[in-house]
């Protein structure tokens, strides 16, 4: 019997309907995140196919338990982090099946046997889960500046909105981010050489 | 060091620092803060640690992927998952009684001979089911998987077993759908005189005895309502309405209908910036109460708010709490007042 709480009639008007069975609004919410999961996923799997399947596995596993399903943040990193979850369980029994086994896509340095450990991909994966969670225009901002290296002159000019909003979008990003992989704070190395440069043209 | 810990400096300043994009002025506030204490010191290296390791994901184009193909697949999966999920009819909620009755009715139906598609295929003594929902709603499963949920008053017919090429069940009343896929197979219904046939998955179908109208209501799927002739067949997406009037034998398709006719069945009510006038109207009808507004202004205040299985007095609290307004409660009757909108 559903019985809703607070908890639940304060998620959006789509979380509510899906939870009472309503399949276009279910299907409305595998076709907006659909692809976008499915690059997602591609990172952390063999291929294309099945990046795809586990993406579908995990809107099946969504719509079986949908009346248990609790959303704390965001619907969007709800799905990203049951997708990242998915991954790695199979990349673990992959491994478990067999050690020689490349099952993770190469995004790294070849040579370095290190990079294709669990831990490497647990936290790329979560980066990667913290930046899809983002909302849109802090998304892009973010990708704008990290990964195409734009000033925030340019960014503001190419999406047409302020030089503050890109600063501040920018500082909510980061802070976010941060909040997010407190975890793995101590896996991760200080990239020391890319921040003296910045250090030293500064003065 | 963590969750409310304020470092006393607006994190955009400190990536404004990192990425080199503060002037001359902003890096001495940023030095000056970075000499107050470890605990600042520490931050920026965690702040400067993720923006690292961040540029390190290697961030690639996207591919399109197409998610019909995909839909496809899962809807499949999910349907041949719930096969396996029907609640017997034994377990229906029915009182020994009302089974005798049933079986009653069923002979009795059948003697007064009507309009049900079926009838003459295979002549008298066909085996029929007949499903009564007396003052109560109803839930049965169907042979095939399917769920039908009856309002009160309302009768179902079918062939034992859903026998035959088509699957025909014969309404009268009211009843709501929830259809098992079966390409081979079409879902057919009669009801008062129109021919529904489905194509999806659930829908709520209104055809009370004596009423000149027919109405469907498509909650996902497909159904197509037929009336007295073939070219006069509307197909209903999800959301749809569509009303037969039995008179006219014409169609009228309504694309916004109001979700509020499902309240019987779901017992949630929606009202999204709607009228209080409307929002009395529906009230009056589903919980069979007078209003009696006592200023015409009170009917222009609009209502958002959403009710899931709630009486009709926690309703008429919230609303009055809502706008600040007294009401009354004699028996059937409601009074309202208070300041308009």
């Amino acid at each position: 019997m559903y019985e809703p709480s607070i908890q639940t009639l304060l998620e959006p008007l789509q979380i509510q309907k899906i939870k009472q069975g309503d399949s276009s609004a279910f299907e409305e919410l595998f076709h907006s995140y659909y692809s976008d999961l499915c690059n997602f996923a591609l990172k952390f799997s063999p291929d294309a196919s099945s990046a795809e399947e586990t993406v579908q596995e995990m809107f099946f596993k969504f719509w079986e338990k949908r009346n248990d399903i609790q959303i704390q943040s965001s619907v969007r990193s709800y799905l990203f982090g049951s997708v990242r979850n998915l991954c790695l369980n199979h990349i673990k029994h992959s491994k478990i099946k067999d050690r020689h086994s490349q099952y993770v896509r190469h995004t790294q340095n070849e040579q370095d046997e290190g990079a294709h450990s669990i831990e490497n991909v647990e936290l790329e994966s979560k980066i990667l889960e913290a930046i899809e969670s983002m909302p849109e225009e802090r998304r892009k901002i973010f990708r704008l500046s990290r990964f195409e290296h734009k000033k925030y002159r340019e960014i503001a000019h190419d999406l047409g909105i302020s030089i503050k909003t890109v600063e501040a979008q920018m500082g909510k990003a980061l802070k976010f981010m941060r909040t997010e992989l407190t975890d793995y704070l101590v896996w991760i190395v200080v990239f020391a050489v890319e921040f003296i440069d910045k250090f030293l043209s500064n003065g | 060091m963590e969750n409310g810990h304020s470092y006393h400096i607006d994190e955009a300043l400190l990536v404004k620092y990192l990425t080199g994009e503060t002037g001359t002025e902003e890096n001495d506030k940023v030095l000056k803060w970075l000499e107050e204490s470890d605990a600042n010191r520490e931050y920026l290296d965690s702040l400067q640690k993720v923006w690292g390791v961040a540029g390190n994901t290697g961030y690639e184009k996207p591919i399109l992927f197409n998610s019909n193909p995909a839909w496809e697949k899962l809807q499949q999966r999910i349907l041949g998952n719930e096969i396996t999920k029907v609640i017997p009819i034994s377990q229906a909620r029915k009182p020994a009684n009302l089974r005798i009755l049933l079986r009653v009715a069923a002979i009795l139906v059948l003697a007064v001979g009507s309009y049900w598609i079926f009838q003459t295929v295979n002549g008298p003594g066909q085996d029929l089911v007949a499903l009564n929902s007396g003052t109560e709603t109803q839930i049965n499963s169907l042979p095939d998987g399917s769920e039908i949920t009856m309002n009160a008053a309302s009768t179902i017919e079918y062939k034992k077993d859903l026998k035959g090429d088509k699957r025909e069940i014969a309404l009268k009343g009211e009843a709501y759908f929830k259809v098992q896929r079966d390409i081979d197979r079409p879902f057919v219904i009669e009801a008062g005189g129109a021919l529904i046939e489905v194509l999806g998955t659930e829908f709520n179908v209104k055809a009370i005895p004596g009423d000149s109208l027919v109405e469907v209501l498509v909650s996902s799927g497909k159904v197509k309502l037929t009336g007295s002739s073939e070219d006069q067949a509307v197909v209903l997406n999800a959301d749809e309405k569509g009303v037969l009037n039995l008179n006219t034998g014409r169609i009228v398709k309504i694309e916004t209908p109001d979700l509020n006719d499902l309240y019987w069945k779901r017992k949630i009510l929606v009202f999204r910036e709607t009228g209080m006038g409307t929002v009395i109207e529906t009230l009056e009808e589903i919980f069979g109460k007078k209003f009696i507004v006592e200023k015409p202004a009170l009917n222009k205040c609009k209502l958002t708010a959403t009710f899931i299985d709630e009486p009709i007095e926690s309703v008429i609290a919230i609303i009055a709490s809502t706008f600040n307004w007294t009401y009354e409660l004699n028996g059937d009757e409601i009074k309202m007042n208070g300041e308009g909108c």
